[in-house]
């Protein structure tokens, strides 16, 4: 087979990535920025249990449509289980059962929740009898005289006995008497189910609402518990927060009442991991709305369709040939010198959690240490392989330290350290103090800064949002960086630098 | 002068760039498949050996943990001897012992070596401290060179060797490579030696270049560099000219030593050799490149014929007056 000459295997390249990008955000109004992601978000609850070996079945609350939000596009990923929506008293439920499972059993519930833009209108409260806690005797005592204590301070007006029963429930440390219903552990979700209860003990229609916020953090999630009472016929919200009651518009509830988000049956140990996600793609939610096939948006917008820890993964994959380019750029056209090949752009993937100020803090505080002790450890005189073995041994207690030390001081983006992939480190190390070695001191802390300028100038190309969308929602751009890459592999002009090394031989002609 | 004007400045004196070398010399003309000739110093010693070309003479190698302790048995007898990885590059990893003492070596720079540093040196040579990639590497002791009177007055310590670009050959360039107190007695540009460009025809020495600048003295002795003559510079520029049908590397750089006693020995090819020779010569690389592309390909016969190659080099690559413009 001839091989294609590399300017025309560019060209196609570059031209199917553009002209795929072209069609997508012209004719299919992908959007080309951030800003103009709609306000839907994909929600994956991932189940998991260990089977006991019989028939097994999960029960899974599902979410309703709220004045301020809808619910598009449920589904269900469980292999071997066989799905049925049942209606319950706490609202719609999917119920996926199997007749036989053993083992480690993993059920996925996926939906999508589109912000309608309108204002969040408490949902009608139905006459229906209270549904009084199962307390009896001193459980029963212990609660009327915790009611009591709070009217006393507050009266009977709903929002204010609400408040003073908050107030005793969270107090710090822990009311002797509240702490036979938190059953010792204060947590968001007791407090919020205890409240609802002794509401409606005294007299208050109340129940607690679960459910989540849907805003841009990182993942996994964590539930979010507050309650709602029913006052002039209308369920009002408030959070379990006594000075600040107002809940967040972002918050979106998924079930209420006394139970938990999942019923299992033949398993124990079940476990949620919750992951949330802004969605980035229009068309996706639009053909979904419309009943267009997914299999077209498949095609456009694959990423969009994988699960969402999986997406998560490929948001910062994506952005890795962008860093690579300009790491080409840098080394072979301006002719930077930097330790490692790739070295540059892992650094600056991991200044994308620990933010770049504190990255550059924290990889100089590790690589320093790590030199110092490498320096040192020539007297010691280790044989090659076990001297690298030392050295990440030395830069992983480095990272725990400076982690240990990030949460006893509370930062948390000490924390982060933990991210700097460690073997990279290491070689830096090691060939910093091989140059150290033989070319100086001077040398060596030329290449490092040079290193750390690489890794910025990659950090500031992939750590900012736009690029991040741009990648994500159009993943053919990556042919075009491969046609730039494949070019420039065939750049055989002078670097940067070498018009001031050969400067000396710029003289005009004899 | 503006970097615009610089590059076109330099690309009209044909330098040759990083990307050049490597793209259209190194990449086009050296088959992957012969680097393990040059990069293995014990390989292109047999090679050079069996062509007739000199090299100092192997006192042995240590190739594998276990006979570490031979190494006083190799030397045995031997008053100075140097000891090198055999696939180390930049002179990275050589001691030369220059005598003994009590209860060591004594290395040419003056400190004392004690047997067991000697022993942990040859282990850390042979777990690839200093070999390309890490890679497991053997440890040669060979003689060690006592260079040449010429250069008694421009050389600092180490011993100067003289590098020959080869194209497909033909001898393009050549430098003498000179060893400064910055440069700790190597013979390495980048470690601060000084580099000086020889006129392939005649053998003399032209201007040198120190850390990528221009200079006229030794940085040390302050002696002027110009005008020395290379002893037997016929021979070695015949050897470089063979040098092509051992390797079949088309863009490869012969690196000589000048032995008091016996003359030209061959240390060692390099297969991608460095550009700071086009500085010590003030001249870029690529037109002689050109020139000598074009005469192969019209006188396909030259290939063939290393006397000459030689000739054609000798006639053809003449030193540019020095113009101004620094």
């Amino acid at each position: 087979m001839k091989i294609p000459p590399v300017p025309l295997l560019a060209a196609v390249l570059a031209t199917f990535g553009l002209a795929l990008f072209a069609y997508k955000a012209a004719r299919l109004e992908f959007p080309v920025t951030p800003e103009a992601q709609p306000d839907i978000w994909q929600v994956e609850a991932k189940v998991t249990f260990t089977a006991t070996g019989g028939p097994a079945s999960v029960r899974v609350l599902l979410p309703r449509d709220t004045a301020a939000y809808r619910v598009l596009d449920q589904s269900f990923v469980s292999r071997g289980f066989q799905l049925d929506i049942d209606a319950t008293p706490e609202g719609r439920s999917a119920r996926l059962s199997t007749r036989r499972a053993t083992g480690r059993q993993t059920v996925f519930v996926r939906f999508l929740v589109h912000g309608t833009g309108d204002k969040a209108k408490p949902a009608k409260a139905a006459e229906a009898p209270p549904a009084l806690p199962p307390w009896g005797g001193a459980a029963l005592e212990t609660a009327q005289a915790l009611i009591a204590r709070a009217r006393l301070q507050a009266g009977d007006a709903p929002d204010a006995l609400a408040t003073a029963l908050l107030r005793i429930l969270s107090a710090s440390p822990p009311d002797p008497a509240a702490a036979d219903f938190l059953a010792g552990k204060p947590t968001a979700d007791r407090i919020a189910r205890t409240a609802a209860d002794l509401l409606t003990l005294a007299g208050v229609r109340a129940r607690a609402v679960h459910g989540i916020d849907l805003t841009d953090a990182r993942n996994p999630r964590h539930f979010r518990h507050w309650i709602a009472m029913a006052v002039g016929g209308r369920w009002q919200p408030r959070t379990i927060d006594p000075a600040n009651p107002a809940v967040p518009e972002t918050w979106f509830p998924w079930w209420t009442g006394a139970g938990g988000l999942t019923h299992l049956t033949g398993g124990s140990g079940a476990q949620i991991r919750l992951t949330i996600d802004r969605a980035t793609d229009l068309a996706l939610v639009n053909t979904l709305a419309t009943g267009r096939p997914v299999s077209e948006s498949l095609l456009f917008a694959p990423l969009p369709a994988l699960p969402l820890d999986l997406q998560q993964v490929y948001r910062v994959l994506m952005m890795v040939p962008l860093g690579v380019l300009l790491l080409v750029v840098l080394r072979n056209v301006v002719g930077v010198k930097s330790f490692g090949t790739f070295m540059p752009v892992l650094i600056a993937l991991s200044f994308r959690e620990t933010q770049l100020l504190l990255g550059i803090a924290l990889f100089v505080t590790i690589i320093g240490i790590g030199l110092t002790v490498r320096l040192w450890m020539d007297n010691l005189r280790l044989l090659v392989v076990p001297r690298l073995a030392t050295v990440l041994i030395v830069v992983i207690i480095v990272m725990a330290s400076l982690s240990l030390l990030g949460s006893q001081l509370g930062i948390q983006a000490g924390l982060s350290v933990a991210l700097f992939p460690t073997v990279i480190m290491t070689m830096t190390v090691e060939r910093m103090s091989v140059v150290w070695d033989e070319r100086g001191p001077r040398e060596a802390l030329q290449q490092g800064v040079g290193s750390l300028i690489v890794a910025t100038l990659c950090y500031l190309a992939i750590g900012n949002r736009f690029s991040e969308h741009l990648f994500f929602t159009f993943p053919e751009l990556l042919l075009v960086i491969l046609a730039a890459v494949l070019l420039l592999g065939r750049y055989s002009g002078y670097r940067l630098t070498e018009l001031i090394r050969f400067r000396p031989l710029a003289g005009g002609p004899p | 002068m503006s970097l615009l004007a610089t590059y076109r400045r330099l690309k009209a004196n044909g330098v040759i760039g990083m990307n050049r070398r490597n793209a259209d010399f190194i990449l086009a003309l050296n088959d992957r498949r012969h680097y393990p000739l040059v990069d293995d110093k014990l390989n292109t010693k047999r090679l050079a050996q069996e062509a007739g070309i000199a090299v100092p003479s192997l006192y042995g190698a240590i190739e594998h943990p276990h006979q570490v302790r031979l190494f006083e048995t190799i030397v045995a007898g031997h008053e100075e001897f140097v000891v090198k990885p055999a696939c180390g590059s930049g002179g990275e990893g050589i001691l030369v012992v220059a005598g003994r003492t009590a209860n060591g070596y004594r290395l040419a720079g003056g400190t004392v070596v004690t047997a067991e540093e000697m022993h942990f040196h040859l282990s850390n040579i042979l777990a690839g401290t200093y070999s390309l990639g890490g890679q497991p590497d053997k440890a040669l002791i060979e003689y060690r060179v006592s260079f040449h009177r010429v250069f008694e007055r421009v050389a600092f310590q180490g011993v100067p060797d003289v590098r020959i670009i080869v194209f497909q050959g033909i001898p393009v360039m050549a430098m003498v490579r000179l060893p400064t107190r910055r440069s700790a007695g190597k013979a390495n540009l980048h470690q601060g030696a000084v580099g000086v460009g020889i006129d392939l025809a005649t053998g003399l020495t032209l201007d040198g270049v120190c850390r990528d600048r221009v200079v006229t003295r030794h940085p040390d002795t302050d002696v002027p560099l110009r005008g020395i003559e290379i002893p037997e510079w016929d021979r070695l520029m015949h050897h470089a000219a063979r040098t092509y049908s051992l390797t079949h590397l088309g863009y490869q750089g012969m690196d000589m030593v000048l032995d008091a006693d016996r003359g030209p020995l061959m240390l060692e090819l390099n297969a991608r050799p460095g550009l700071s020779i086009q500085i010590a010569n003030r001249e870029g690389l690529g037109h002689r490149l050109a020139a000598a592309a074009a005469a192969l390909a019209a006188t396909p016969d030259l290939l063939h014929d290393a006397d000459r190659r030689v000739r054609f080099a000798k006639e053809t690559f003449r030193p540019r007056p020095v113009a101004g413009g620094n």
